[in-house]
């Protein structure tokens, strides 16, 4: 268990977020979590738009949304079948866009974004794609820093939240305590 | 193929509160003891505020893929729907580790009261209804309660109501639990309105004592483990005592799945499987079972024998018959800072309150007297990913970008939510049982559970009528946005019967040691053996009553 519990945080280490931000903010990691970069870049476009950076308030780069996804992707044990949905999804979001205005997602204007994700949310495939994405948006936002996202606490101080003590160190990451 | 059997004198199945108590009692009292626990071994250094490993991801509870259950219901006189639980949205696996659910409970206590051990002949028969007295009254129960108090440790403070409960001592061994302002508040509006508010008794140690820590007031409870060791699950409070006794073994990861029993009818062997899938067996001399209700019925008619063809003491048809959860409401309405300024921001204490004036419903406007119930006051837990997630739909569009955000951050800035909770008697009855499913089958290749779960109708009419006094008093205090309602489903982590006890072996499946009628030694010690439940969360009275059943065991091993 130890030995294997220490295996797993340095696979951790040696993945460790290299999120660029890069244009107006979006992150892409490169490579990552067996998820090809042109899902990535897409992951990255959709989590700006469900949750956009303001002035006084955290957005998805803020928050690091890709950087827990990645993690929650790594994490062992992922369902392939939810980690291939997660990509059909990306993809469906970019033959809309094609269809839409003829570019990338990345590349549409914000209300050509919500337009093609409203869109997308009118197919059952595509609510269920984009609740999902929504939950590891408010998981990167609430839970707790050990798990990629949420940097420290941004979310918790930005809504007001004690998050209580003692909190979970890395060792103890859910899916480590799934093999006591 | 299984291997060589270990000898105990008593081997438990389940280390929750039916279990904890036996196997403390009996390795107290000199016995070698075995306890089966199905789940690993986590100790306070495995329990952390993390909302992901609690309750997102479920670290503490078994994959409902690998272990599901089947669950048959229907819309009102519709037809029988089946599906696997999981399937449906609900989760009935409460805590899968040494001490089992009470982990992850909040340990809100409340004792039975005397009327709860005869209902049938207190409010007569209700159609539809299973409603049968027990076989003990309050009296044989109360030193167990008393005993619980101390053993486990329950802080709280008697305050006089129209419906106390007698009591052998005049208070509570430990003193309450630090109280949120919001406790104050409350009293002030329940007494303005002529009720009788007390402090809800918390098996949550508030000082140290015993080798466990008290409270650190950390936020959260409920769902979560507790890392000081004061919430008195059975694990902290009594496992591990039993195991310093050095005469208790627990083998944890140890899922037993089948009870053997001789040419006599007497249980010989727990047969279980390890982690690895290895068979294993433990010989004894008593069994006691306590896998909760569910769990407990399933293994008895997974457990067929030469006098037992039916499963282990079937014979009457009536192992897993009966079937109760808690009924009720619920409710909540919301206090601002606007409203309630700074003292509303205390974190970490808690509200513990309670109302019982309407333990029995005289009022004319509801009807004939009634058995009613207990309302629980609570602060809305705190989970924030559980707060957050109902935000992401409206009016069935989902919600996203700046939208999103303002709604966050009005409802987590705003203040505090109250939450009322409601519980009345599940009340007994045709349509709610175990048995197993004939066709899908768990990781080992065991018979699920299958579960027929339907609820009176009479348990919503006591939960309405409980819910808006609850609003009532909500509303007085000075909450925003109150709601109450009443609830079909049942609280899946509150579950009991399904081995009911009595005098008839043609009607019930224990005797009133709870012992099974058609198996000298075999006894079921968890919450199954409950004919009613109560107008209370049952964990106080499943403890007690373990204590109680580990007396009876210990006095038929000293027979023997």
């Amino acid at each position: 268990m130890k030995r294997r519990a220490f295996l797993i945080q340095t696979a951790g280490l040696a993945a460790a977020p290299v999120i660029g931000l890069s244009g107006c903010g979006h992150a892409t990691p490169v490579g990552k979590a067996d998820l090809p970069d042109a899902v990535w870049r897409t992951l990255a476009a959709v989590h700006a738009h469900l949750f956009p950076s303001e002035a006084n308030a955290p957005g998805a780069a803020e928050l690091d949304t890709l950087g827990y996804l990645r993690a929650t992707l790594e994490t062992p044990g992922f369902d392939p079948d939810e980690r291939a949905a997660i990509v059909r999804g990306a993809e469906v979001v970019e033959a809309r866009s094609r269809a839409h205005a003829g570019k990338t997602f990345a590349a549409l204007a914000e209300a050509e974004r919500e337009a093609v994700l409203r869109a997308v949310e009118a197919t059952d495939t595509g609510r269920t794609w984009l609740t999902g994405m929504l939950n590891y948006l408010i998981e990167a936002l609430l839970a707790d820093p050990v798990y990629g996202g949420n940097p420290n606490g941004a979310g918790w101080r930005w809504l007001d939240h004690n998050p209580g003590f003692p909190r979970p160190p890395a060792e103890k990451r859910w899916f480590l305590l799934k093999q006591v | 193929m299984t291997g060589a059997a270990d000898e105990f004198d008593i081997c438990v199945i389940g280390s929750g509160a039916g279990g904890g108590p036996v196997a403390w009692r009996l390795a107290q009292a000199g016995y070698r003891v075995a306890v089966l626990e199905k789940g690993p071994w986590f100790t306070e250094k495995d329990f952390y505020k993390d909302e992901l490993a609690c309750c997102r991801r479920r670290a503490y509870f078994p994959d409902a893929h690998a272990e599901p259950k089947m669950l048959e219901t229907r819309e009102e006189d519709g037809p029988w729907q089946s599906r696997p639980a999981h399937a449906a949205g609900w989760d009935l696996w409460n805590g899968n580790m040494v001490g089992g659910a009470t982990n992850l409970m909040s340990g809100h206590f409340h004792r039975l009261k005397p009327v709860d051990f005869r209902l049938l002949s207190e409010f007569g028969p209700i159609e539809g209804a299973n409603v049968a007295d027990w076989p003990i009254s309050y009296d044989d129960l109360e030193p167990w309660y008393t005993l619980v108090e101390r053993e486990v440790g329950i802080s709280g403070k008697v305050v006089a109501h129209p419906f106390q409960e007698p009591r052998s001592t005049p208070d509570f061994p430990y003193p309450p639990t630090r109280e949120h302002p919001i406790a104050g508040w409350i009293d002030a509006a329940a007494k303005a309105l002529g009720y009788h508010p007390f402090p809800t008794p918390r098996a949550i140690l508030s000082q140290p004592a015993g080798g466990r820590g008290g409270c650190s007031y950390s936020g959260y409870c409920g769902s979560y483990g507790c890392a000081t060791g004061a919430k008195g699950s059975s694990r902290a409070a009594l496992i591990q005592r039993a195991v310093a006794t050095g005469r208790c073994e627990v083998r944890p990861h140890a899922m037993t799945y089948r009870l053997e029993s001789d040419a006599t009818g007497k249980a010989v062997a727990a047969h279980y499987f390890d982690r690895d899938g290895r068979e294993h067996q433990v010989r004894a001399r008593l069994f006691a079972v306590a896998c909760q209700a569910i769990e407990t019925a399933r293994l008895l008619l997974l457990s067929p024998g030469p006098r037992h063809p039916k499963g282990l003491a079937n014979g009457s048809g009536q192992v897993g018959k009966n079937l109760i959860f808690a009924g009720g409401g619920s409710g909540s309405g919301r206090l601002s800072h606007a409203k309630f300024g700074p003292p509303l921001r205390e974190f970490g204490s808690f509200v513990n309150r309670a109302l019982q004036d309407w333990y029995e419903i005289d009022d004319p406007a509801f009807g004939p007297r009634a058995k009613g119930g207990t309302i629980d006051l609570v602060e809305v837990h705190p989970a924030p990913i559980a707060r957050a997630a109902p935000m992401l739909e409206d009016d069935g569009k989902l919600v996203w970008g700046a939208p999103l955000k303002r709604k966050l951050e009005g409802y987590f800035r705003y203040g505090k939510g109250v939450k009322i909770e409601a519980f009345c008697d599940w009340l007994p009855h045709d349509d709610c049982y175990v048995t197993l499913d004939p066709v899908l089958k768990d990781k080992w290749g065991l018979p699920v559970a299958r579960l027929r779960v339907d609820f009176h109708p009479k348990n919503l009419e006591i939960g309405w009528y409980l819910a808006n006094k609850g609003a009532e008093v909500l509303k007085q205090l000075g909450a925003e946005e109150v709601i109450a309602y009443a609830v079909g489903n049942p609280p899946t982590n509150l579950q009991a019967g399904g081995c009911r006890f009595g005098h008839d072996p043609k009607t019930s499946v224990l005797d009133p040691d709870c012992r099974a009628h058609e198996c000298e030694n075999l006894f079921v010690s968890d919450g199954s053996f409950m004919p009613t439940g109560g107008s209370v969360p049952p964990t106080w009275t499943i403890y007690a009553n373990a204590f109680r059943v580990a007396e009876r065991m210990a006095a038929q091993l000293g027979r023997t």
